[in-house]
């Protein structure tokens, strides 16, 4: 486990657990989805879940929303222990799906009221409508709205109840980037408030910009954690070549090319290279590419990001 | 409880924002009752064979009356004919016989008949005022079996007036025999006075019921969840209980308005003379309505998804209408058909409704009226509450 880091709150106290999860299991079959992983989110953080499709993120999560139960494992949500997540703890979450579909013909604010019965307590319904922007939409039939506001709602939807920890399935995949932009505010103002929020996501990009910590799930267990910068850190690669594979380039002269860089990874089109000395790995391979006669189209050099964390770890992009 | 509440108000008002379901579900009811009198406003139980069985009196027993008897007699004995003559001496008598449906019409030939036809005929001559000669039949009201024997019986008579008067080589308007027609109400077995509008109300109701306790039951279980709204509601604190009984509740609301709006329509448009508002109707309507939402439990819980279960809804829906003796009595019908009418819930429901609202004698006992429902709803609630699956794709 590792440390609480006590310096990261501004109030200078010992950061809370929010949750701790302890050898957490869920076979269906054959099929490993959550293979004994254990976690540990702190209040105030933005904790985020990356993994390739199929990792097991999706069942934990679902797991620590209370939408399915485990088969072993402990929980501790806000200090209750727990097999399974009670009614309890629920009445102190909020959810954003990543999959936001609600009742039709009815209107937004109804939606608000309809939620706002499910809860022990509710913020007032006018302030979380202002909250997330939708005031000019009150009246409006929830199909009417756009993906952006359709994801506000959920938002809203999540904020209902005063919630201290949030869970945020991918909130902003399929939307366009100024919406996009929105909700990363929103998450942001959250952030500032001290909520705990469970992030997953797919855009490297989001992961970078709003999570405090991270945990890399793949094949149902935890391959690796930690800040952006320490799993950056830890991939011990300063820079990054980047150019567009060269159609001529077959199997051997890639192969012939990961005998110069060890660390080199295709992905679609693209030859990522991870190098420490950036000024002694191009001039190799300048001169490869022109004893080879190949382009090194659409080269750029760029730090690494969690993307190549990714690819690194599970050798899977974060979007496949 | 609070969520019941919510969830009450959520689904009236989509109902409300909804023109079609509006449409179907409260407005088609009267529409399909408007239809229905129209097209079988006369249509009685003993429809389906046309065969007259009519009481003969004559009380008369001169020259002529015996003279119409055996053209009478003759007609009966035709072959393949569609009329049975049975000889009363007594008019009280007869008059049991047509009121318990033994007989359709009764032809009374009154005491001087024959000579009011010979004063007629000899009067004619003399120039006096000439006075039509009378006969009397008597009929059930509104059965059309009984109203087409009087129909055919007028016939008879008015071609033996064109026949007797044939020799004088002159007939006036006045001589005509006439037929005095009587109505009779008609009192079946138990007592019970039959009338087409008063005996489909409740077949229209329990149709009514088939789209809100069945359809609606079986679309707000299945769609939600295979849409993922469920799922949503259920990362709440919500429980399932909470979301089905804010269904029940709006339902049995929505049911309870087509009931209203039926019998006003029903009493306010076409006259109908029932009395709902009594324990035993009361009684049948809700175990209507309960078994309906239990079939519609069963079928949300066997369909694998939201449109497996629309198919199926429509599936069993129509047979469960159309053979279960809503519209008219299922009698006579092949055996697949009757197979299908003896498993049908709505059989032994619109029975056991019919005949505690005193409008039509149930064909099957009380005990299989409450049984086999029963058994449908009790299928419902067992396989339901065990296997009906809240997350979609399992």
């Amino acid at each position: 486990m590792r440390p609480i880091r006590a310096d990261s709150w501004e109030g200078g106290g010992v950061l809370e657990k929010a949750i701790v999860v302890t050898d957490l299991y869920k076979h269906y079959g054959a099929v490993k989805a959550v293979d004994g992983i254990s976690l540990e989110i702190l209040q105030g953080e933005v904790f985020t879940l990356l993994g390739p499709n199929g990792a097991g993120k999706t069942t934990t999560v679902e797991i620590l929303e209370g939408l399915k139960e485990p088969d072993s494992g402990e929980l501790v949500v806000l200090g209750q222990k727990s097999k399974k997540i009670s009614r309890a703890m629920k009445d102190r979450m909020g959810v954003v799906l990543q999959q936001n579909t609600f009742m039709e013909r009815i209107t937004v604010k109804e939606t608000f009221n309809l939620f706002a019965s499910f809860f022990s307590q509710s913020l007032p319904v006018k302030d979380i409508i202002a909250k997330v922007a939708l005031e000019e939409k009150t009246t409006a039939l929830v199909e009417t709205l756009s993906g952006g506001q359709k994801q506000r709602l959920a938002i809203g939807l999540a904020l209902l109840n005063n919630p201290s920890i949030i869970f945020l399935d991918e909130p902003t995949t399929g939307l366009d980037p100024q919406a996009r932009r929105n909700i990363w505010e929103l998450i942001e103002e959250l952030k500032e408030e001290q909520k705990t929020i469970i992030l997953t996501t797919h855009y490297m990009e989001e992961a970078e910009k709003l999570s405090d910590y991270i945990y890399i799930m793949d094949h149902g267990q935890i391959i690796a954690r930690g800040t952006p910068e320490e799993l950056v850190a830890g991939l011990d690669q300063d820079n990054v070549i980047e150019f567009t594979l060269d159609p001529a380039m077959g199997v051997k002269d890639l192969d012939e090319l990961g005998q110069i860089f060890p660390e080199y990874n295709l992905q679609d089109n693209q030859v990522n290279i991870y190098v420490r000395d950036m000024t002694d790995a191009f001039s190799r391979l300048l001169t490869w590419s022109r004893e080879k006669d190949f382009s090194l189209e659409n080269l750029m050099f760029r730090r690494p990001n969690l993307e190549d964390v990714f690819l690194d770890l599970t050798g899977k992009g974060l979007r496949d | 409880m609070q969520s019941v509440g919510s969830f009450f108000r959520t689904f009236s008002f989509r109902l409300l924002r909804d023109k079609f379901a509006c449409f179907w579900l409260l407005i088609f009811p009267m529409l399909i009752l408007g239809i229905l009198i129209l097209i079988f406003g006369n249509l009685t139980g003993d429809q389906f064979s046309f065969n007259s069985q009519v009481a003969l009196i004559d009380d008369d027993q001169e020259e002529i009356s015996s003279i119409l008897t055996g053209v009478l007699e003759e007609i009966a004995g035709a072959e393949n004919g569609w009329l049975q003559l049975n000889s009363y001496q007594d008019l009280e008598e007869a008059r049991a016989g047509l009121g318990a449906g033994t007989y359709q019409a009764i032809f009374r030939i009154p005491p001087g008949f024959s000579r009011e036809i010979m004063d007629n005929v000899s009067g004619q001559f003399r120039g006096q005022e000439v006075l039509p000669a009378g006969i009397e039949f008597y009929f059930r009201e509104g059965e059309q079996s009984s109203e087409v024997t009087v129909t055919a019986l007028n016939q008879v008579v008015e071609v033996f007036t064109g026949e007797l008067y044939l020799e004088t080589g002159l007939m006036l308007p006045a001589q005509r025999i006439t037929a005095h027609s009587q109505m009779v109400e008609v009192r079946t077995e138990e007592g019970v006075s039959f009338n087409y509008v008063n005996y489909i109300i409740p077949g229209i109701i329990l149709m009514a019921f088939l789209s809100t306790g069945m359809e609606e039951l079986v679309t707000n279980l299945t769609v939600p969840r295979d849409r993922g709204i469920l799922r949503r509601f259920f990362a709440t604190p919500l429980q399932a209980f909470q979301y089905t009984g804010g269904l029940i509740l709006y339902i049995v609301v929505i049911a309870a308005v087509q009931l209203l709006i039926i019998y006003w329509f029903g009493r306010w448009a076409f006259s109908a003379q029932i009395d709902l508002w009594s324990p035993l109707p009361l009684f049948f309507t809700l175990y209507s309505l309960l078994v309906l939402m239990g079939v519609g439990l069963l079928i949300a819980t066997l369909a694998r998804n939201a449109s497996a279960a629309g198919r199926l809804v429509n599936i069993v829906f129509y047979p469960m209408m159309f053979l279960g003796g809503l519209y008219f009595p299922l009698e006579g019908m092949p055996g697949f058909i009757r197979l299908v009418t003896a498993i049908n819930p709505v059989t032994y429901l619109i029975n056991g409704l019919r005949e505690s609202l005193g409008v039509f004698p149930s064909s099957t006992s009380l005990e299989l009226n409450l049984l086999v429902p029963g058994i449908w709803l009790m299928a419902g609630l067992i396989l339901g509450l065990k296997k009906f699956k809240w997350e979609a794709g399992q």
